[in-house]
């Protein structure tokens, strides 16, 4: 067993931010973790080369998502739409950090987002994503959903509503995963589900017990499911089930695989933490 | 023909005390009631009595005669056994939330059912979220969301994977969707593009073209599947609501099966909490925001209930005064409170008026104050009219404020309204009001003077009893119970009645006690209750000292001895608020020869009222039918109140002025001695007048001043004779001779005892001795109407000459 004695030293946490509804859950969730670990919130926006290149083409042309209405895409257009999401992002950070009291720093990157964020994970012990540059899905829970009460319950009006989602395998990082879930859990004051890969019930039955008994050392408990498997098809199918407010994840692999944490932002449908 | 002098004892009718069964009022347990006011009582009887419609009452009379208590008292026997009205409540109208509904609601059940109410939106407040909580819940929204969540991803999956194969990206931009070609993984530059042969450059742009067309169509089905989601998330919603909600409402159905509305009221909350069981998710206060925001405002304000009447059981029919009558507190009103710079209201904010609180039973209120308040007549005729209370805004019917308001359903009235007030309010409204003859059609008089015969002196003592034990007064001896029915017969200025201003008496029992607890006794004597009122005359009398002082000095010219032709004393009363003093004024006449006119100095520089005028004209109609029949009545003559610079009314000096009109044409001298009041007729008969106790008292002050040398008095009608309850003072210098009060039936009494000669008696040709002042006026008449007959015939000549001196 690799169970952490102390909380995994957390300094610098990077959110990955643009104007869409999932990158205000994203940045709650970040500035949550940044207050439960007194780390400095980075807010990083990456203004999409693709996009900048498609906007180039002659025959560009953008399908409004609300109208419907096919319109020219040009790049000086394409150029001010990004420079004021990067405002307003920067905003909502300044809001968020103010809120909790938190130092911050926020910065403009053009690239791709995804690399660019893996870029300026250098020195940093968190990532928090929102959604994926070519995520074209997008849904939501029903508007039904848990009463609460408190400035701490406003503030994290979309994280205190579902529970925090993590994936505990016994592994170290996996130990490091449940501590940064167990942090913004009870910073958001929400519940936290704990998947638990297993192949019989006598390993969930083992896995759940140590991360119980850990819990149980902080006061806190949470609920366990046994997945069957690591698929990332098998996480994404639980996650969505319990209607996760974010997921924490921490997969070593996935930073290499930009492919597959591309196919898991385009689908996870809630913010993912991503432990280093 | 003699005229005697009134005795002392007719001077004031004395109250025996002996008659009373009782020491002091401390003895007396027998509670008091109105006494001497049968017809009114009789009236009040009928009026709270009768049940129908329009049977409304107006009771009226002077202040202090016990109107109210009156009323109070026989309310107070029947309303306790009558039933209890019930109460009355407002709740929201969820149909159409500008008109409240209005909930008529067994005696005790408006608190509970509001009570009720509270319970059921703190109960849903813990259930619904639960339920939404719930496993079954959370599956069967994750099924409905994950079929959608499939569908748009199924969608956009199929475009992206038919966009891969062409190796075309689908994007997401900040405002919507769009399609690039792909090289090497990434979106194709602009210069790559550029650089395709113009085939493929067509083709992928008729690829993307296409696939455009495609997104557009999906994009307009995810909205059409939104909508769908919601719908069908919707209806679960209310499911699950209806789960949660049906059992507490179907429960409060049962309780309140058999109360009108209430259960098509509770269907409607139990619609609106399916409709907005948002609300209960969310985390806020039970009381939700201020008012006025309807049902889009996320408030359970809206689930209460505005309990406008609360009745006890056994309670008995509501008395009710309304000692404020505004419009508003007579049919209620809806009160705004002030958000965001407006006004704002809703049905909570509606509070009652004093006829919702007397619906069922009876409101007392002042007519006078009813009728100076803009628009409460009107409103109440309107209530009792239509037998409904509708709360209307003032300021919304005249257009003078335009604001968000209520229309609250109107309230059934069933009221027996009681006005107190002035004879004259009611004879007004009775003339010029064509719904008061129809609204209020018992009319309860009450009088200001009660009979007083010895069993009423023996009710009034208990009256003043129970005044002295009401007022927690120190105990009055017999003595003084009969000293302030005295005092009651002379504020009704007349010795056979007592005064019905109980308030006034109660004044003087207050005082009274004061003065006996100053002198450190537990029991009131008659000589504290004359003490209460030498000490209300004192303190209101300046005006009379100062207008005393005047003649005393001989600025106001009265002769109080002596004799003079053509001059007497009358005697004129003052009356300040409720205090009223009498002075004496000298009456002046002369006569000479003139075309029968008596001119009145008064009238003509407009300081004589018309009663006066109207006296005046009828001692000059009496002096020509009785000297004058056969021939042409030639006088002129002048009346003058002499130094008196306001104006005179009345015609209880017609007397004075005849006697001093007599005195003149007589050349007979009048006695200064003597004043002078009563009006008289045109056959010369004297008539009563109103303040003889004040008018005797008037010049009996001047002439003790000056002296009392016995041959002083005052000539009154004889008709005031009953009427006398003078000062002690007075009576006492009767006795002893020395002051004297002349009852006089005629005027030839009364120019017999001013002038000392006899008045004397027509003969059977209408003529009169000519040693008498009857003989005396008739021949100097005769000589003036000769002498107009000659004047007359030598005007013709005198004529005839100025003619002939022209041509």
């Amino acid at each position: 067993m690799s169970e952490p004695r102390t909380m995994p030293e957390v300094r610098r946490i990077v959110v990955a931010l643009d104007a869409a509804r999932i990158a205000e859950e994203a940045l709650e969730a970040a500035a949550g973790l940044a207050a439960a670990l007194q780390a400095e919130l980075v807010g990083l926006f990456v203004e999409d080369i693709e996009l900048m290149r498609t906007a180039q083409l002659p025959f560009a042309r953008e399908l409004g998502l609300a109208s419907a209405v096919l319109r020219r895409l040009e790049t000086s257009d394409m150029e001010r739409a990004l420079r004021l999401q990067a405002v307003h992002s920067r905003e909502r950070l300044a809001a968020a950090a103010a809120a909790l009291n938190l130092q911050w720093s926020f910065q403009v990157v053009r690239g791709q987002p995804l690399a660019a964020v893996f870029d300026a994970l250098e020195g940093s012990d968190l990532v928090v994503f929102g959604r994926a540059g070519r995520l074209v899905q997008e849904h939501r829970a029903p508007s039904i959903a848990a009463r609460g009460g408190g400035a701490q319950t406003e503030r994290f009006r979309h994280l205190s509503l579902r529970p925090i989602v993590t994936l505990f395998d016994g592994s170290e990082r996996a130990w490091h995963a449940l501590a940064v879930a167990h942090a913004l859990a009870a910073t958001a004051r929400t519940r936290l589900t704990v998947l638990v890969p297993a192949e019989d019930a006598g390993e969930f039955a083992r896995r759940r017990q140590e991360a119980r008994a850990w819990l149980e050392e902080r006061d806190s408990m949470a609920r366990f499911v046994q997945l069957l498997g690591k698929e990332m098809r098998v996480v994404l199918d639980a996650v969505r089930k319990e209607r996760a407010a974010a997921l924490v994840w921490h997969d070593p692999t996935a930073p290499k695989d930009r492919a597959a944490l591309r196919a898991l932002l385009s689908e996870l449908g809630c913010p993912l933490v991503l432990v280093s | 023909m003699a005229v005697e002098r009134l005795k002392p004892e007719a001077l004031y009718r004395r109250c025996n005390p002996a008659q009373f069964d009782f020491d002091s009022t401390a003895e007396v347990t027998e509670a008091a009631d109105a006494f001497g006011q049968a017809r009114a009582a009789g009236a009040v009887e009928f009026g709270i009595g009768i049940e129908r419609e329009g049977y409304n009452l107006y009771v009226m009379g002077p202040v202090g005669t016990g109107k109210r208590t009156l009323v109070k008292s026989r309310l107070a026997r029947k309303a306790p056994g009558e039933p209890s009205p019930g109460d009355w409540a407002y709740a929201h109208n969820f149909r159409q939330p500008s008109k409240p509904i209005a909930l008529a609601l067994p005696v005790g059940r408006g608190a509970a059912l509001r009570k009720d109410m509270e319970q059921l939106v703190e109960e849903l407040c813990a259930t619904i979220p639960a339920v939404f909580e719930s496993e079954e819940y959370r599956t069967r929204a994750g099924q409905i969301e994950a079929e959608y969540s499939e569908r748009h991803e199924k969608a956009f999956s199929e475009l992206g994977k038919e966009a891969a194969a062409e190796k075309i990206a689908l994007m997401r931009t900040p405002a919507g969707f769009t399609f690039a070609p792909l090289k090497d993984g990434e979106v194709i530059s602009a210069e790559d593009f550029g650089a395709l042969p113009q085939e493929e450059k067509q083709r992928l742009e008729a690829i993307i073209r296409e696939l455009q067309a495609k997104l557009e169509n999906i994009v307009r089905n995810v909205v059409r599947w939104r909508r769908e989601q919601r719908s069908r998330i919707k209806e679960l919603n209310r499911e699950m609501t209806l789960f949660a909600v049906g059992g507490h409402v179907a429960e409060l159905k049962e309780r309140y099966r058999d109360v009108e509305k209430v259960p098509e009221y509770l269907d409607m909350v139990q619609q609106d909490v399916i409709e907005n069981v948002e609300e209960f998710t969310k985390a806020q206060e039970p009381s939700g925001p201020g008012p006025g925001q309807g049902a889009e405002a996320p408030s359970f304000r809206r689930y209460g209930i505005n309990v406008l009447v609360q009745c006890e059981e056994g309670g008995g029919a509501p008395v009710c005064s309304e000692d404020h009558p505004t419009y508003q507190n007579l049919i209620g009103r809806v009160e705004h409170v002030p958000q965001f710079g407006t006004l704002l209201t809703d049905f909570t904010l509606i509070r009652p008026g004093a006829l919702h609180c007397a619906n069922g039973g009876y409101l007392l209120i002042d007519a006078h104050k009813l009728l100076i308040q803009p628009y409460a007549w009107e409103g109440l005729k309107r209530a009792l009219s239509t037998r409904q209370i509708r709360i209307e805004s003032l300021g919304e019917m005249f257009g003078l404020v335009s604001t968000v308001t209520l229309a609250p359903e109107p309230i059934p009235l069933d009221v027996k309204v009681v006005l107190f007030g002035d004879r004259i309010i009611y004879y007004l409204l009775h003339a010029y009001d064509p719904d008061f003859p129809r609204l209020f059609k018992v009319a309860a008089d009450f009088d200001e003077r009660l009979d007083r015969a010895p069993e009423s002196d023996r009710v009034y003592g208990r009256l003043v009893a129970a005044l002295a034990q009401h007022n927690k007064l120190a105990a009055f001896d017999r003595n003084a119970v009969a000293r302030v029915i005295e005092h009651s017969a002379r504020l009704a200025g007349d010795a056979r009645k007592l005064s019905a201003n109980v308030q006034a008496v109660s004044d003087l029992m207050s005082e009274a006690d004061h003065w006996a607890r100053l002198d450190g006794r537990e029991r009131v004597g008659a000589g504290d209750v004359e003490r209460a009122i030498e000490a209300q005359r004192g303190r209101a009398d300046r005006l009379r000292e100062r207008m005393h002082e005047q003649i005393l000095r001989g600025t106001v010219l009265i002769d109080t001895e002596g004799t003079r032709a053509g001059q007497i004393n009358g005697l004129s009363v003052l009356q300040l608020g409720d205090y009223a003093f009498a002075e004496p004024t000298r009456i002046t006449a002369t006569t000479r020869l003139g075309d029968g006119k008596v001119i009145d100095v008064q009238r003509e520089v407009e300081l004589g009222g018309a009663i006066h005028s109207k006296g005046v004209l009828i001692l000059s109609a009496f002096l020509a039918a009785r000297y004058s029949l056969k021939r042409p009545h030639s006088l002129a003559a002048s009346l003058v109140f002499e130094q008196t610079y306001g104006l005179v009314e009345g015609d209880s000096a017609s007397l004075a002025e005849l006697c001093a009109l007599l005195s003149s044409l007589a050349d007979v001298p009048i006695r200064q001695s003597l004043a002078v009041t009563g009006s008289v007729n045109q056959l010369g008969e004297v008539q009563a007048i109103g303040a003889a106790n004040e008018k005797i008292e008037g010049f009996f002050e001047i002439c003790r001043a000056r002296g009392l040398n016995g041959e002083q008095g005052v000539l009154i009608p004889a008709g005031n004779a009953p009427d006398l309850m003078l000062r002690a003072d007075v009576r006492e210098a009767v006795a002893a001779g020395r002051f004297h009060i002349y009852a006089v039936s005629h005027v030839d009494e009364a120019i017999e005892l001013l002038t000392g000669m006899p008045a004397g008696a027509p003969d059977t040709g209408g003529g009169f001795a000519p040693d008498t002042v009857n003989g005396r006026v008739a021949k100097r008449l005769r000589d003036l109407s000769e002498r107009q007959s000659k004047l007359a015939a030598r005007e013709p000549a005198r004529a005839r000459v100025r003619a002939k001196g022209r041509t």
